[in-house]
């Protein structure tokens, strides 16, 4: 039997959005495609044996934990351990207070309606609940100062903890592939470019 | 979160993800591109490029999905390979090594109609069918509407029973 590709009723009947239609031949037609879409989704193959070991393996090693009590045929490999350690500290240290210094980076949203606004992007690994914005005020402005490192963030405002919004004074934009629009905020040693 | 575990440096972390969703996203790799050697080395890269760009994802949204969409962005990229192999296995009629035939000649059918199909309607189908996802994260992973994602799933079904059908009169 034929199936009628323009019956909406089969479709929605197979997404559970809409009861089975009333005619015998399009129920049918509704159980052939049952029947097929089961197989298909029942059908499954698991991975290969060695796949999760083969994955694992591409990684970077799990980094060493660090022997707290050595052995004293080892004591000077600690010793040394520990010193180049410090010294790695110092210079990371170093590093960041020269090199990549926190600059104030000041966010505003206009949203008068709103109970509360977060910022939430690249910086706090997209995770909510870390910078709340303050407001709003007398016009409706809900405003954050947050201190970032140089380079290139990306975020959006998410309003009353379901409703992303993306910046409406961001000059540079970029779809995320998850259907939303990230803002993006350049932030140089001066303060931020765009 | 084990996310977030893995970015603290625990490797086992992201081990215990990749055992969680390795048969998912090694299934639906395998139906894409129909091939057993072909989706390994898909899953293995795609779970490879998750743990190094894992500071890049996105937590609002499910991290098989997520890994789900790399690997088809990766399969994408050789898709014209994809066709041309599928085309030479069905016109050999004979399994390969690394694609042993089903036992169930229906099972065999529903394959090769599923090949036939093209990566635009399949994609979207095996999403809805195989992964159960919803329109709307089809329409996420795929970078389309929502209501482009539910035509394309239509479409993808009417053009499957219709291509079993006709497998089903030959064999």
């Amino acid at each position: 039997m034929k199936p009628n590709t323009s019956d909406e009723h089969i479709h929605n009947a197979l997404d559970g959005t809409s009861a089975p239609p009333p005619d015998s031949e399009a129920v049918t037609i509704l159980r052939q495609y049952q029947e097929i879409l089961t197989a298909l989704e029942r059908h499954r193959a698991a991975a290969p044996p060695g796949l999760r070991a083969r994955i694992l393996s591409q990684l970077e090693p799990h980094p060493q934990q660090p022997r707290w009590l050595p052995s004293l045929h080892q004591w000077w490999i600690s010793a040394l351990s520990g010193a180049a350690a410090m010294l790695l500290v110092a210079i990371g240290w170093w590093h960041w207070n020269t090199r990549t210094p926190l600059v104030n980076v000041h966010f505003e949203l206009h949203a008068p309606g709103a109970r509360q606004v977060e910022l939430v992007g690249s910086f706090n690994h997209w995770q909510p609940g870390s910078i709340r914005l303050t407001g709003p005020d007398a016009s409706g402005h809900w405003t954050a100062t947050v201190a970032l490192p140089e380079g290139r963030h990306e975020y959006l405002f998410l309003v009353d903890g379901q409703q992303w919004v993306t910046d409406p004074s961001a000059t540079v934009v970029r779809p995320d592939g998850f259907g939303h629009v990230n803002a993006i905020r350049e932030v140089t040693r001066e303060g931020t470019m765009l | 979160m084990l996310v977030e575990q893995c970015l603290a440096g625990r490797l086992e972390a992201f081990d215990e993800l990749v055992g969680r969703h390795q048969d998912a996203v090694y299934n639906l790799l395998l139906k894409l591109s129909g091939d057993h050697t072909e989706a390994a080395d898909l899953t293995q890269e795609a779970f490879v490029r998750a743990y190094r760009k894992l500071d890049g994802y996105d937590p609002r949204f499910s991290f098989k999905n997520w890994v789900i969409t790399i690997g088809v962005n990766l399969a994408k990229n050789r898709f014209r390979h994809f066709a041309r192999r599928r085309r030479i296995e069905m016109e050999a009629a004979s399994p390969t090594p690394s694609s042993p035939s089903p036992p169930d000649p229906r099972l065999e059918a529903l394959e090769a109609a599923l090949g036939l199909l093209p990566e635009k309607l399949r994609l979207p189908l095996l999403l809805r069918h195989v992964e159960g996802c919803s329109y709307a994260e089809i329409a996420q992973m795929l970078g389309i509407g929502v209501s482009a994602a539910k035509m394309r799933v239509m479409r993808a079904r009417d053009e499957l029973v219709q291509e079993m059908n006709h497998e089903t009169k030959h064999v």
